[in-house]
């Protein structure tokens, strides 16, 4: 069942007599008890989704529905039907972690036991217990950033919107955070997570949609996704010591670039032995640095299609 | 009316979010009632009753300014700037809650102050204070016009031109204002404004509250505060439920 409905969303901001195009015809569907990943550059209108579906910003056009509840008629109810971790820290000054993380409970109407137990086990997933009775002013960036995330998780409603929780966090603690955000699901509470780190949130994300100017460029099921456009495929990256003339690209490879420094070489997975050997004489001849033979990710995918966008976008203009 | 639970949730946040602060500020309104009551009195070369019961009475008034007219919309600019507000306007309660909860926390940071001021301008000067019943509902309009002004242009007004603004009501209500001095040693054209703006009224009313036996306010006053808290609060939620 669907929790969250955003059908043909358009928002346009004005400024100074210019106009931006925030969100152009947006329709996503976030499912109960799934993630959704919604990627995208910066200013590619992912936190304008955000904003509209907590009622912060009344869309232009289109429709949003939330749990069946109309939201750009009843725009108040966005709040509270999803819980929010903002893309801005939130500044605490004096609030503890544990002070500002039960009064987010209590809000949404928990009983004092649960919130009490459900605050415990959140700081002990994240690893935060030693820092939840100092005052957010004395906090470091990820911690502060990981509080955001239980203030939001404490009682998360039909809908939890996380905009870029991982920013700032330190690697360990990203591990536990993508965990902590799939348990999240359990309960058929919906996640939209808006992050720029792809390949982290692979693992996590059930649905993906790819944000660029505005527009969606991609949108469906991250499996099937990976599965269609990358199939039997591995890649070799490495750094790329000679220029794109002096390193000629071996025929049982699909597709050899090289940019900024860095050669990427695409080619089917039985060929992965060869890509090796070719790598390694290469690096002999001192035309590659450091190699890796790695699986196509997301990431790559999302790199690719937005490129790709901004190539068709400029070449219109 | 929002639930009374939701009503003390969001007071605990506001409270916890700056309880030292608050504590310091409470010292310091306390600081500036006396210097108004007590310090502004080596202004005045032979002071008489009168000056001293205008002194007296107008600390208090100047303790609400300070506090909703100046001190809030600082605070409020730079919450707005830090993105506190967009925080605050995400959270699942009525935003006429978080309005009550703020306004009230900081009245009562008024109370001591004024207390404080008009207890010991009492014991040293015994300016003639005559407390009337109408000190509570009027000190209620007093609170309501003021920080509906205070909350309503630090909301509607660009943030840093709320916090240059705040300044300037310092200046000009601590000077140019009457409230320590009766309003026909000002101009004529400043009388006339002040005939139109809060302050003049505030500090009426407050006079007739605490010595109702030499002072008496208009109705006008009471009537042009009231004004001025609906035109302030308006402002307020307007921005606060804005979309």
């Amino acid at each position: 069942m669907a929790v969250i409905e955003i059908e043909n969303v358009t928002k346009t901001f004005k400024s100074r007599g210019r106009q931006t195009v925030a969100n152009d015809d947006v329709s996503l569907r976030v499912n109960e008890g799934e993630v959704f990943g919604l990627f995208g550059h910066n200013g590619a209108g992912k936190t304008t989704i955000v904003n509209q579906l907590l009622g912060l910003l009344k869309p232009d056009k289109g429709s949003l529905v939330i749990a069946g509840e109309d939201i750009v008629k009843n725009p108040n109810r966005g709040r509270y039907l999803c819980s929010v971790q903002p893309q801005a820290k939130t500044p605490l000054s004096e609030l503890t972690p544990r002070a500002v993380t039960r009064v987010m409970g209590k809000l949404r109407g928990v009983s004092d036991e649960t919130v009490e137990k459900r605050t415990n086990e959140l700081f002990e997933r994240l690893d935060i217990m030693q820092w939840a009775d100092v005052p957010g002013k004395e906090l470091s960036g990820g911690v502060t950033r990981l509080t955001g995330f239980c203030m939001a998780a404490i009682c998360p409603g039909r809908a939890v919107v996380l905009d870029e929780p991982t920013n700032d966090v330190d690697p360990v603690r990203r591990r536990y955070l993508w965990n902590a955000i799939r348990d999240l699901t359990r309960d058929g509470t919906a996640v939209v997570l808006v992050t720029h780190s792809i390949r982290e949130a692979e693992s996590t994300v059930d649905e993906v949609a790819v944000l660029d100017r505005g527009k969606v460029l991609l949108q469906g099921n991250a499996s099937k996704i990976k599965a269609e456009a990358i199939g039997n495929r591995m890649k070799l990256e490495a750094v790329a010591r000679a220029g794109a003339g002096e390193i000629v690209s071996p025929d049982w490879a699909e597709s050899m670039k090289i940019a900024e420094a860095e050669l990427t070489l695409t080619f089917d997975r039985g060929l992965a032995a060869r890509a090796l050997e070719w790598a390694s004489d290469q690096h002999e001849n001192r035309t590659i640095g450091a190699y890796a033979l790695t699986e196509i990710t997301l990431e790559d995918l999302y790199i690719d299609l937005v490129g790709k966008a901004e190539e068709t976008e400029d070449a219109l203009h | 009316m929002p639930s009374t639970r939701q009503l003390q949730h969001v007071i605990e946040l506001q409270v916890r979010k700056q309880a030292s602060y608050l504590v310091v500020f409470t010292l310091i309104m306390i600081l500036i009632a006396l210097g108004v009551s007590i310090g502004f009195s080596y202004l005045i070369p032979s002071p008489d009753k009168s000056s001293m019961l205008y002194l007296a009475t107008g600390a208090p008034t100047m303790v609400l300014i300070f506090t909703a007219l100046v001190t809030v919309p600082m605070q409020n600019a730079g919450a707005r700037m830090q993105g506190y507000i967009d925080f605050v306007k995400s959270l699942p309660v009525s935003r006429k809650t978080f309005l009550i909860a703020d306004v009230g926390i900081w009245a009562a940071i008024t109370v001591p102050a004024i207390v404080m001021s008009v207890f010991i301008a009492h014991l040293i000067f015994e300016p003639g204070y005559a407390i009337s019943w109408t000190i509570v509902p009027g000190f209620l309009l007093m609170v309501l016009s003021c920080f509906g002004i205070g909350y309503g242009y630090s909301f509607v007004m660009q943030a840093e031109l709320a916090m240059a603004l705040s300044q300037l009501i310092a200046f000009t209500a601590l000077m140019f204002s009457p409230i320590n001095f009766p309003i026909e040693r000002l101009p004529g054209w400043l009388q006339t404004v002040h005939e139109v703006l809060p302050i003049y009224h505030m500090a009426e009313v407050m006079r007739a509250s605490l010595a109702h036996t030499t002072f008496t306010a208009s109705p006008w006053s009471y009537a042009i505060l009231a004004v001025w808290s609906v035109l302030g609060f308006l402002g307020a939620i307007r921005f606060l439920e804005r979309a």
